[in-house]
């Protein structure tokens, strides 16, 4: 019999779980079901100077390691704030090498009277036959790096809700 | 804990049970000399007494006068039906509705996506249109040759298991059967149990909106690899409150995002609507998303803080703009929510309620030292006894849908079919002991057909990319084993996903590899008599170090594909997609 045609008797005879004391199977611990790694064709990293000054020559390394190393071309592009000039280096190129397993690229920044608030962003992506991949890459001048997602929540007050403790999160702004 | 949280259950039950006879009421008429002039009521609180949420009703009111109540319009896409918001037939399909891959994994007939979700194919024309539809309120869906339909729950009637019907009655089992009750105010649906309104003096039915942020990972058009979407909060539960404690009223959010709660009529400073990201199916398996109260970082695996709770949010007001919970707030464990509740239903159309609960993890900035990472025991915490569920932290693993039904895949496979038993650390495109092959291979397969999409699209160290099973690109992801070697050689996880996928596009339905998984072949002693390696560091090329061969008899690729073979799929198939790859003759499955 179909297992679909099972179901409404399955439900019937399953006598819903709330009455047992829990539905965990009773199993010997197991491994872990660790999420795959998945390799990304490439990682890039960008460094720069932690502490630049105006009007100084910044010197920014970005580092490429191909963990797909094949001829799919890989385009890098610069894009670069208001005040800033390039001194060395290139602002766009296309890459074909079917070989290096890193590439690095060094760029010259020139900065003006002051520190820009906006960052140098650095994108290297690929397009390959049914796979592609970007990374975009910040440096912000010494500015650290924004974590959106770890701005403390705001809480109201704990409620006891059918045995259960509960903090909700305010949604009122 | 468990038995506990069941005993208040059914003590609120059997007492709601009793309220939905006789709600306890607030008598405004005036009668005597002494009594103030009649004050009437309003227009809401006529249309919340006849349970109307639009159109206008004829009614007469507690001083006695016939009165024309308005009771208000629908949101776009609905339509007023008996006074009740229905959806509109002719409104346009929603952008999630339409897939491209939709039609290619749902058979002529239809068939059932879970317990609740109907699908179909339409032929308009030349083009065919994917169609979603979920079942009504006590309608599970069942499916038989002739194809899938939404059927009454009437002869599955088990302990528990209560509901609201859709035309506002309390249902629920008793003795072994169904018994009906009308519900003067309305039937409201809980955590776990459905139950009679209680009619509080001083309230209104309040008929609101809640919305999440949801991440969608896809490779654009427009170049976007990541963006959000605003999509509804279905199936939280949401209490409305007054002060710490003075319970007034409860809901389920439904799958358009809507609710109908009581309210304070004046809106007061300590009234709050709390909605929390936890539910049970029809009273058997629990659903949940539990905050760990940890601060950001990154701890070991089970780590949690003092009080680990589940995920709730709470608006003090109850104004008429749909609420919307942001990623700053943590929409992520709404979307996480989303995700648990298709594969718990998925699981529950195969093998019924008797399954085991699943549990999320979640905390913002949060990251346990597995990265994303199921684990299949029981783990106390928060009373959130049953199966639990790990997801990193930080957004882009968190909230990446291929990474949250990747881990669901695996509360599939161990609901549905062997526990499994094999495992470490590895990486996609590199192959891996058998039984990790099939198990892992399988998850992913299993987040590309509940997603209808073979493009995996990722984000890892700060890249994103994506890759495609159909096409089977890039092509070192998914190097094929070899059909020289042994059955039990090691075998790329990857390769597992995309023949899978081959395999269900094939017979245009991913069901029967789900249900191979519960066949006896999956059943130990296995044909093989293979049994788990485990090991819990790799090197640099992602090979595993110091492997312990352990007695447990694990599944491997050949089970499953005994256990489909023996089930009648087409051995054709196989044939083509498997054994020029792989040592496996289907004229030599061994079935149980």
């Amino acid at each position: 019999m179909s297992p679909f045609l099972l179901l409404v008797f399955a439900l019937a005879a399953s006598g819903a779980t709330c009455g047992q004391a829990s539905t965990a199977p009773d199993r010997p611990q197991a491994a872990l079901q660790e999420s795959a790694r998945w390799t990304p064709p490439f990682v890039a990293s960008l460094e720069g100077p932690k502490a630049p000054r105006p009007g100084e020559l910044v010197r920014l390394r970005l580092t490429v390691v191909r963990h797909l190393v094949d001829e799919t071309p890989m385009a890098i592009s610069l894009s670069l704030p208001d005040g800033v000039e390039l001194a060395e280096g290139q602002l766009e190129e296309k890459v074909v090498d079917a070989a290096s397993a890193t590439l690095v690229r060094e760029y010259a920044l020139r900065l003006g009277p002051e520190i820009p608030r906006e960052r140098v962003v650095v994108k290297v992506e690929q397009e390959g036959e049914g796979w592609g991949a970007r990374a975009e890459k910040a440096y912000a001048f010494g500015a650290p790096d924004p974590r959106d997602l770890q701005a403390p929540l705001r809480y109201g007050e704990p409620v006891e809700v059918g045995g259960h403790r509960i903090r909700p999160v305010k949604l009122d702004e | 804990m468990r038995r506990a949280w069941c005993l208040i259950l059914a003590v609120t039950y059997f007492a709601s049970c009793s309220e939905g006879r006789e709600p306890p009421r607030d008598d405004p008429a005036c009668e005597g000399e002494t009594c103030e002039p009649c004050e009437p009521e309003t227009d809401v609180q006529l249309c919340a007494a006849q349970g109307a949420f639009c159109g206008s009703i004829e009614v007469v009111d507690s001083c006695g006068e016939m009165r024309v109540a308005h009771c208000g319009a629908c949101q776009e896409g609905f339509v007023c039906e008996k006074h009740r918001c229905e959806k509109d037939p002719e409104a346009p399909q929603e952008p999630g509705e339409r897939s491209f891959w939709g039609c290619r994994l749902v058979p002529p007939e239809g068939q059932c996506r879970d317990l609740f979700t109907l699908e179909r194919c339409v032929q308009e024309g030349e083009e065919e249109r994917y169609v979603v539809q979920r079942c009504k309120a006590g309608m599970i869906c069942t499916q038989t040759a002739e194809g899938a339909s939404c059927e009454s729950l009437s002869g599955a009637c088990a302990p528990y298991m209560s509901f609201c019907t859709s035309d506002g009655h309390l249902r629920f089992c008793h003795d072994g059967q169904f018994v009906d009750i009308s519900c003067e105010y309305g039937c409201t649906t809980g955590w776990a149990e459905a139950r009679c309104r209680t009619a509080f003096g001083g309230t209104v039915l309040h008929r609101g909106q809640v919305h999440y942020e949801h991440r969608v990972f896809k490779k654009a058009d427009d170049g976007k690899w990541t963006w959000v979407e605003k999509r509804p909060a279905a199936g939280l539960y949401v209490l409305s409150l007054q002060g710490a404690d003075v319970f007034l009223d409860q809901a389920v959010v439904g799958e358009d995002g809507t609710f109908e709660v009581l309210v304070p009529k004046e809106p007061t400073a300590d009234h709050r609507l709390i909605f929390m990201a936890v539910r049970s199916v029809l009273g058997g398996p629990t659903v949940g998303v539990v905050d760990p109260d940890l601060p950001p970082g990154t701890y070991p695996l089970l780590q949690t803080g003092d009080e680990p709770r589940y995920w709730s949010w709470e608006k003090s007001s109850h104004g008429d703009e749909p609420i919307v919970i942001t990623e700053r707030q943590g929409s992520v464990a709404v979307q996480i929510f989303q995700g648990l509740r298709q594969h718990v239903w998925l699981a529950a159309l195969h093998r019924g309620l008797d399954i085991p609960d699943l549990h999320a993890w979640f905390g913002m900035g949060v990251t346990w030292d597995c990265g994303a990472c199921f684990y299949p025991t029981s783990w106390q915490s928060a009373g959130a006894a049953g199966i639990a569920f790990l997801s990193s932290g930080e957004i882009e693993a968190a909230s990446n849908d291929f990474v949250i039904f990747h881990e669901s895949g695996h509360y599939i496979y161990d609901t549905l079919g062997p526990f499994y038993s094999e495992g470490g650390i590895h990486c996609v495109g590199v192959p891996t002991y058998p039984g990790q092959a099939l198990n892992e291979g399988l998850a992913t397969w299993n987040a590309s057909i509940l997603l209808k999409d073979p493009v995996n699209v990722r984000s890892s160290f700060g890249t994103y990319f994506y890759v495609d099973l159909e096409r089977m690109a890039p092509r070192e992801y998914f190097a094929p084993p070899d059909p020289r070697e042994s059955p039990y050689q090691k075998v790329n996880e990857t390769w597992v996903s995309a023949t899978a996928w081959k395999m269900a596009k094939a017979v245009r339905s991913a069901h029967p590899i789900y249900a191979a998984l519960y066949r006896p072949e999956m059943r130990p002693p296995f044909r093989s008599g293979y049994t788990a390696r485990q090991w819990w560091s790799v090197d640099e090329y992602c090979l595993p170090q110091d492997v312990m061969t352990t007695d447990v008899p694990t599944a491997t690729l050949v089970e499953m594909l005994d256990a489909l073979v023996c089930s009648g799929f087409p051995a054709e198939h196989v044939r083509e997609l498997v054994s020029q790859h792989f040592p496996y003759d289907p004229d030599e499955a061994v079935c149980k």
